[in-house]
């Protein structure tokens, strides 16, 4: 073969001089001595006068494998580029160049990003797609292109690029790798709106680890929350009480979330249910009740019980006593139920605001006794009477109150004084001053300057 | 009668002596204010002039102004304790006892022997819930000056309404009644009041307010 070739570049114009350099040029490629094949085929494409078309096409041929093969994709593209211009020996060989076309740029904007050209990476990525869009490597070249933006930080324009994969390929098995990428963007950018409603297209991709779907529509919320979308936020909360009852810790979360968000919202019927849904939940949970679920639905039972306080305050003691009075005792009943059930969770921070309340209401029948509405025909003599007589029945309620609220403020000893000891030590103030109005002697001014 | 404890007399005397002191070193060098039975103290007189000032605008209530005047004797003189004691004492009466906490407990730091210091540090901490804290306050307070009456007075109402320790609280409103002032007559018949109703409680026999004294 070296003979035949030292004959022919010895004898450029002779007749056999192209069919054989284009033969050693072919088997130099076969070999696998790119250099000494792409040296050849190089001098067949040149060769003046120009070989015939087929030699020419196969020495093309043999130049742009050749590049492609040693990396060289600037140079196989352009080789590729030419044997498009040229007649084919097989139809199907324009479905191959042109994919051979579409590697070379996407090999081309690997290089650049593992060279950290970003820029460049990118824009080669995207010339994939633009020069062979129907190239299989064009969803791909997109969604590098995309990846490496987010990777870089830029997310406004890997927004673009990933959002232009979604409409080009909406059916390509790497969108749901994309929604996640858009959602991962979008909050970083700030937009938390988008973000949400991306992390709401991943709670439903069936492809993807379950803990997966359920985190993004947490996510989700927080993003709405962020956004101010408060109606978009409760519905999503809403979604996730529906579809994950389990884990139970996150569940019980999430019905918290939306008595707060229905509280922010002055949406008072929906916290009362929400409030009613995280009681119940937590005493249907078994095992996996905790401290947690414990403490917020004692609280909301706390809460929930101010309606039957609301209803007995309500109650005004008129004539006749004895029926109003009969209404008003029921009332304190469910009341004193409610508070009590509240204060059984054993919740200290939930016990001493029961307490404080069921104190509240024996001292709120007291005074409502005195204060009770006189009878009509009644004498000045019988007034003093009749009030004798209230004061008799008042009494031991006012007692029973002072009792509750020290046993309240007694919890100072064991080292609780929340907002509900406070109050309870100042009621005792007002209730016996002799015994509670006991306040700490401060200097008003120090004079010395020690 | 402990040398930090005030009343309005006294600081009326305190303020004139000051401005006599101010007057009288116009050339500079330090001042010196005595209390009777105890060793003369030196003071610059700059601090003593700065301090007078402070203490006129705590007097009347200004509190903005002796706040930011106390501040700067704080970073001109950060040896000494008593505009510490005033900051934390201005800011609990308005509302911020956890920067009047950080001021007494500088305060204290600064001067282990102050009993009003440590008797001011024991109230907020007792209205913090703070009880243990409170009370190793007071007792410090009594410790540094056993005839300051308050720290006496305040770790009795600290056993009495927060610890359960009637029998304490009883002897401590005692230890107060015996060291009071004559002139509080507004802190005497209150606490007697206390003091037989605690005997009461714990199975003593009552004494009277006038035995008492």
């Amino acid at each position: 073969m070296e003979d035949s070739l030292r004959f022919a570049q010895t004898f450029p114009e002779h007749e056999q001089a192209a069919p054989v350099m284009t033969n050693a040029a072919e088997e130099f490629f076969r070999n696998g001595d790119l250099l000494r094949a792409l040296e050849v085929s190089g001098l067949v494409v040149t060769l003046q006068p120009p070989a015939s078309m087929e030699l020419e096409r196969t020495a093309w041929t043999v130049i742009a494998h050749a590049n492609f093969d040693l990396e060289q994709y600037p140079s196989a593209e352009q080789a590729y580029q030419r044997l498009l211009t040229m007649p084919f020996a097989e139809e199907s060989d324009r479905a191959e160049f042109e994919d051979r076309i579409a590697a070379s740029i996407y090999r081309q904007g690997e290089q650049a990003r593992a060279a950290g050209n970003v820029d460049l990476a990118v824009s080669e990525f995207m010339r994939v797609a633009a020069v062979q869009p129907e190239s299989e490597f064009a969803p791909t070249a997109i969604y590098d292109a995309g990846a490496l933006l987010i990777v870089s930080l830029r997310w406004s324009e890997a927004l673009d690029v990933l959002e232009r994969f979604r409409m080009d390929y909406p059916d390509h098995p790497f969108n749901d790798d994309v929604t996640q990428k858009l959602a991962f963007a979008y909050q970083s950018a700030g937009m938390s709106g988008q973000a949400a409603a991306e992390y709401e297209r991943i709670a439903t991709l069936s492809g993807v680890d379950p803990q997966l779907n359920r985190e993004a529509l947490w996510q989700a919320a927080d993003l709405y929350g962020q956004q101010g979308s408060m109606a978009d936020q409760r519905r999503v909360y809403a979604e996730i009480v529906e579809r994950y009852p389990v884990p139970f810790d996150e569940s019980i979360e999430a019905r918290q979330k939306l008595a707060e968000l229905a509280r922010e919202a002055d949406d008072w019927a929906d916290r009362q249910k929400w409030l009613a849904a995280i009681v119940a939940a937590d005493a249907s949970a078994g095992a996996t009740r905790s401290p947690r679920s414990m403490t917020l639905a004692a609280e909301a039972k706390l809460e929930l019980a101010g309606p039957t306080r609301d209803a007995f305050m309500a109650v005004k003691l008129t004539t006749p006593l004895k029926e109003s009075l009969k209404l008003k005792k029921k009332r304190m009943e469910t009341a004193l139920a409610a508070y009590g059930q509240a204060a059984d969770y054993g919740i200290a921070s939930v016990t001493t605001a029961a307490t404080y309340e069921i104190a509240n209401l024996y001292y709120g029948l007291s005074q409502d006794l005195m204060n009770s509405q006189r009878p009509a025909e009644l004498s000045a003599e019988e007034i003093e009477q009749y009030e004798i007589l209230l004061e008799e029945q008042a009494f031991p309620f006012e007692e029973q109150a002072i009792e509750i609220f020290e046993s309240n403020a007694a919890r100072a000893r064991d080292g609780v004084y929340d907002k509900w000891v406070r109050e309870s030590f100042a009621r005792l103030a007002e209730l016996m001053p002799g015994r509670y109005a006991k306040d700490e002697r401060s200097e008003n001014i120090v004079a010395a300057l020690d | 009668m402990s040398r930090h404890s005030t009343d309005k007399s006294f600081l009326r005397l305190l303020f004139a002596a000051l401005l006599t002191l101010t007057l009288a070193g116009c050339g500079g060098g330090a001042k010196v204010v005595q209390e009777e039975g105890e060793a003369p103290v030196e003071y610059p007189s700059d601090a003593t002039t700065r301090y007078a000032r402070a203490l006129g605008f705590m007097d009347a209530r200004d509190d903005a102004r002796a706040i930011v005047e106390f501040e700067k004797l704080v970073e001109s003189y950060p040896e000494y304790s008593g505009p510490h004691v005033n900051l934390g004492i201005i800011h609990n009466r308005n509302g911020r006892p956890d920067v009047a906490m950080l001021e007494l407990q500088r305060a204290v730091e600064i001067c282990s022997g102050c009993a009003v210091a440590y008797n001011q540090l024991g109230i907020v901490q007792r209205q913090e819930g703070l009880f243990a804290e409170a009370e190793r306050s007071y007792l410090a307070a009594i410790a540094a000056d056993p005839d300051y009456a308050l720290a006496y007075l305040n770790l009795g109402v600290l056993y009495d309404l927060y610890r359960g320790r009637t029998a304490d609280a009883l002897r401590y409103y005692e230890e107060f009644k015996a060291r009071r002032r004559p002139e509080a007559i507004d802190q005497k018949d209150v606490v007697d009041k206390w003091i037989i109703d605690l005997k009461r409680r714990v199975g003593a026999p009552p004494q009277s307010a006038e035995a008492g004294e």
